[in-house]
């Protein structure tokens, strides 16, 4: 059974979410690969055999009589920034947790995971325009006001990604670091593939998470159905769903191949995220990403 | 090349093709609404929005034509045309067979009746049809006799039907069977159709004035009808001479439809001659009364062409009850109208209620002592008529419903309001439904009447039941030498005609010095049957609803100085006034063709079952709920006879109607004057032209069959075009 973090959000907010995955998914994950040895002491942890000895706390062999290995939390001057899309679309929810909040979940853990490392995590959330923006920190507080920030915001506006990335990625991302993107990318594909460009250009790491939902995918629809666009009031379009499913799933399929293909020429990280998916999927994802060597 | 339907009302169905717009627009009203994000990727593109919408429009119109072309095979489709002819060949066509039942086709000829040689001909006619042919075989009468009733494909169940046939009776309404006919054919499905009547080429019933203006009558309906049948008329009797020489009995007639048990009853009847030139040998009538001889009538031998010879004899009934006496002619070539019957009631004396104006109970003497005298003389020890005398004041309602006697069916048949002066509300309303039962009244206005009262409660404009106006009372009783008298030239009436002869102590004699002047100015119905010196009426009579009224302008009880109790011609004339208003109900035993016979039993009887004869002698029982006893299927002239529970019977006659015995033939003229109305008939007097003409090659090709393919190839389509969508769906 897959766990529902909308659940869980009743009970404790966004914060709840994010610390019950990750932790759910560090223990999974049992040994972080990530701890290492440096200056920050981190734990202790009984010896084995094979441990430097040069790591092995004397005083505490004094005191206890048995070995101790003194561990250090690894320092990293790994910048993050999570460019989370607020746009309308991204409102759209079918049975399942809306685009956007699935995008929040994600945005949370990643933040909580990224934190846990001592990661800097940097946050904007933007339609259109550019709706909030967190320079990165690498502290526990900030975690509080990136959930604070993530929680306080509603999707709505048109979706223009691309200039704003080109803004993002000319002005703002100046030092080299990771840019995890959450977004339907329902823009134009190609000013969109140019802005990805971009951000690869200032040699960020791109991680593309593309948030869609199970009926995007799969157009399950039956009845005659009237469809309203989320970003325009305005824009309705009466279909017999039967009748236009197959060019629908065309031209959706069309369009994810040539983003996947222009991210993968880019060597950005794609990943097609359904909202009907675990959360923890994403948090394995950027792990193995970060455990990658630059 | 015009197109018809055989049934053009299915057209109307055409409103179906309605449906699929109606239920597309519909459900265009019903969608749900979605939110959606990817608006991007539902825009279709300009090519792809037309085919979709042209998609939709195709499968519309497939379906709308599906539903069309279905309710035109519906509707039967043809067309008609002469060149079509030559490459038809001769399609299936539904027959209807009418066979002329009148009496007129027992005319035996060399052995043969017409009747005979058409049953030949329709054996003959149903051997050359086609199997797939449809045939109809009625027998026409004034009603129709079903023999195949409607359109059967099995000749040989058709030819065996024919077998049971009933022998030709009464007279014929043949537009009545023709619109038959055509209702017959317009259930069936074929574009051919044709009625053939087989018949004697007799005039009447065919082309007689009556019947050619119910022609005109019926040519709007055929003209109306899309595919208007052929109809054909052979002569089967072509040959029969012009100028055929037959006697016909006419229906008896009465002066006493009710009789007294002993009483001597005078029967008429008239015998026609008809055709025929030079001496006839003289012939006899037998009379018989209830099946048993009663005696024999000398038909002279005369001369005389077409003349009419009438005939009377005289009967005593020894017992009350019902009685058939029955007038037998000597067989001659047309047998059906050598016989007449007559159904007569004979009771042991005529109940009649006497009212008497005189409002004392018991006074010594009345003034319709005389009229009870006259009618049940108390010497007399089996008087004709059973009277009872009550004044006005005790007379009510229950007195018209109950036996005057001990015995029962004594129920007054006549009410004699003898000088009364008025009535009351109640005893008119009983007097009205009294008349609504077919029972007479006798009113005699005298010294007692308040004409005014007369006038505008009873008279009310000519719209009440008494037959005149009381306007005032005219001459003087002390006044005798200028007293007014019957004038016997004017009894005409069957109640006063036996008085027409003038003789010393008849009805001329009589004198009235004083009496009510009449007058019936202003109503329709009334009619005087004997009139005074001084032209004003002396009697009027005034049919009221089913019952008979006759009003006397004197008061008949020996006042006024009128001298008419005295003398001999006074019993004979109330008596003949009385019967003459107690034969009201004998019209409930001599009926008309389809009048519907009722039968009241004397005695109280349960309701069950009762037993009934039919002239053509098939008897049933029949189930009886309530009384009166109702059998309307009484188109069929001859004797009905109804036994009740003891077996005694009662008999209804319905006469046979005298004018079938006109056997002229019609003229080229009276066959123009019919075309003129049926311009689709033609007349065949050799059956093999009417073979040949019903082998013509058709004119009229239905089209069932491309109708049926074309909507099988838009079912195919619809499925096809349908299936296809899904499937593209289905991805």
């Amino acid at each position: 059974m897959n766990f529902d973090p909308s659940e869980l959000r009743k009970y404790g907010g966004l914060t709840m979410v994010a610390r019950t995955l990750v932790e759910g998914f560090l223990t999974g994950v049992h040994k972080s690969p990530y701890k290492g040895f440096s200056v920050e002491f981190a734990e202790h942890r009984q010896y084995y055999p094979g441990d430097e000895i040069r790591h092995v706390d004397w005083r505490v062999y004094g005191k206890t009589d048995r070995y101790y290995v003194k561990e250090y939390e690894e320092e990293t001057n790994l910048k993050a920034y999570l460019l989370i899309d607020a746009s309308g679309s991204m409102a759209y929810r079918g049975d399942h947790p809306s685009k956007f909040q699935y995008a929040q979940y994600v945005a949370a853990s990643l933040a909580y995971l990224m934190l846990h490392q001592r990661d800097a995590v940097g946050l904007i959330i933007h339609d259109t325009q550019l709706r909030q923006m967190l320079p990165a920190r690498a502290n526990t507080k900030h975690l509080l006001r990136l959930i604070r920030t993530l929680e306080n915001t509603q999707p709505g506006g048109e979706t223009a990604l691309a200039p704003l990335w080109h803004d993002l990625a000319g002005h703002q991302f100046r030092r080299r670091g990771m840019v995890v993107i959450l977004s339907d990318c329902f823009d134009d594909l190609d000013r969109l593939l140019k802005a990805l460009r971009h951000f690869r250009h200032r040699r960020h790491e791109v991680i593309l998470f593309h948030v869609l939902a199970p009926e995007e995918i799969e157009f399950p629809f039956q009845r005659l159905t009237q469809f309203r666009s989320l970003e325009q009031s305005r824009d309705r379009l009466l279909v017999d769903p039967y009748r236009i499913r197959r060019e629908y799933l065309e031209r959706f399929e069309e369009f994810c191949r040539r983003l996947r293909e222009g991210a993968g020429q880019m060597q950005i990280d794609y990943h097609r995220m359904c909202t009907n998916e675990p959360v923890e999927r994403a948090l394995g994802i950027y792990l193995s990403r970060r455990q990658r060597p630059r | 090349m015009p197109l018809g339907f055989l049934h053009a009302a299915m057209l109307f169905g055409l409103i179906t093709v309605l449906i699929p717009p109606i239920i597309h627009f519909l459900s265009r009203r019903r969608y749900q609404v979605v939110d959606w994000g990817a608006m991007q990727f539902l825009r279709l593109s300009d090519r792809r929005r037309q085919r979709v919408a042209f998609e939709d429009w195709l499968l519309m119109l497939l379906r709308m034509a599906l539903l069309a072309v279905i309710v035109l095979l519906l509707a039967a489709p043809f067309i008609s045309h002469s060149a079509l002819a030559r490459w038809s060949g001769r399609g299936p066509r539904d027959v209807v067979i009418l066979i002329d039942g009148s009496y007129s086709m027992g005319f035996r000829r060399d052995d043969q009746s017409a009747h005979d040689r058409a049953l030949n001909q329709v054996r003959r006619l149903v051997q050359e049809l086609r199997p797939g042919d449809g045939v109809a075989i009625l027998q026409a009468k004034r009603h129709i006799v079903p023999i195949v009733p409607s359109l059967s494909t099995d000749l040989s169940k058709a030819l065996t039907a024919l077998e049971a046939i009933p022998a030709p009776s009464g007279s014929v309404d043949w537009p009545h069977a023709i619109q038959t006919a055509a209702d017959i054919l317009a259930q069936g499905q074929r574009a051919e159709r044709d009625i053939i009547i087989l018949s004697d080429g007799q005039r009447y019933s065919w082309a007689d004035d009556s019947t050619l203006l119910r022609w005109e009558l019926l040519a709007p309906r055929f003209s109306q009808q899309a595919t208007s049948p052929r109809i054909w008329y052979a002569n089967v009797d072509a040959d029969r001479p012009a100028d055929v020489t037959n006697d016909s009995l006419q229906p008896i007639r009465t002066n006493r439809p009710v009789a007294a048990v002993n009483r001597e009853v005078t029967f008429r009847a008239t015998v026609t001659r008809h055709g025929g030139k030079g001496d006839r040998a003289a012939r006899q009538i037998r009379v018989k009364v209830d099946g048993r001889p009663a005696g024999e009538i000398a038909l002279p031998a005369l001369g005389d062409d077409r003349e009419q010879i009438p005939i009377s004899f005289t009967h005593r009934f020894a017992t009350p009850g019902s009685h058939l006496v029955t007038l037998t002619l000597d067989d001659d070539p047309l047998p059906g109208d050598n016989q007449q019957h007559f159904a007569i009631e004979v009771v042991r004396a005529l109940p009649v209620l006497l009212v008497d104006g005189d409002e004392r109970p018991n006074p010594p003497t009345r003034g319709s002592d005389f009229l009870r005298d006259a009618l049940a003389p108390r010497r007399d020890p089996n008087p004709a008529l059973l009277v009872r005398v009550i004044p006005i004041t005790a007379f009510d309602e229950s007195y018209l419903n109950r036996d005057l006697s001990d015995e029962p069916g004594t129920v007054p048949r006549v009410v004699v309001l003898c000088n009364v002066a008025q009535l009351s509300a109640h005893q008119q309303e009983a007097i009205e439904r009294y008349l609504a039962e077919r029972s007479g009244v006798f009113v005699t206005c005298g010294s007692r009447t308040d004409a005014a009262f007369f006038n505008d409660q009873m008279f009310r404009n000519a719209q009440g039941w008494l037959p005149a106006r009381l306007v005032e009372t005219a001459g003087d009783e002390d006044d005798l030498p200028r007293a007014s008298r019957p004038v016997p030239a004017s009894f005409f009436h069957p109640a006063v005609e036996i008085f027409r002869d003038v003789g010393i102590g008849g009805l001329a004699d009589a004198l009235f010095p004083k009496y009510w002047r009449l007058s019936i100015t202003g109503t329709n119905s009334s009619v005087p049957i004997a009139m005074l010196t001084g032209g004003d009426p002396f009697l009027v009579e005034k049919p009221y609803q089913s019952g008979r009224v006759i009003l006397s302008a004197v008061p008949l009880d020996g006042s006024w100085r009128s001298n008419l109790t005295e003398l001999p011609a006074f019993v004979p004339l109330v008596h003949e006034v009385i019967f003459y208003l107690a034969g009201g109900r004998a019209g409930e035993r001599n009926l008309s063709p389809g009048q519907p016979l009722r039968f009241q039993p004397l005695h109280d009887s349960p309701w069950g079952e009762l037993r009934l004869r039919r002239p053509d002698g098939i008897e049933s029982v029949l189930p009886v709920e309530n009384w009166p006893f109702v059998y309307d299927d009484t188109h069929e002239p001859g004797v009905y006879i109804v036994f009740d529970r003891r077996d005694n019977p009662t008999y209804f006659v319905v006469p046979t109607d005298s004018r079938e015995s006109q056997l002229a033939p019609m003229s080229d003229e009276d066959r123009s004057k019919v075309a003129k109305w049926l311009p689709q008939i033609r007349y065949v007097t050799d059956i093999q032209d009417l073979v040949a003409g019903l082998m013509e090659r058709t004119h009229n090709v239905e089209l069932w069959l491309p109708a049926l393919l074309l909507a099988c190839a838009l079912v195919f389509a619809e499925v096809a075009f349908t299936r296809r969508l899904a499937q593209r769906r289905a991805v």
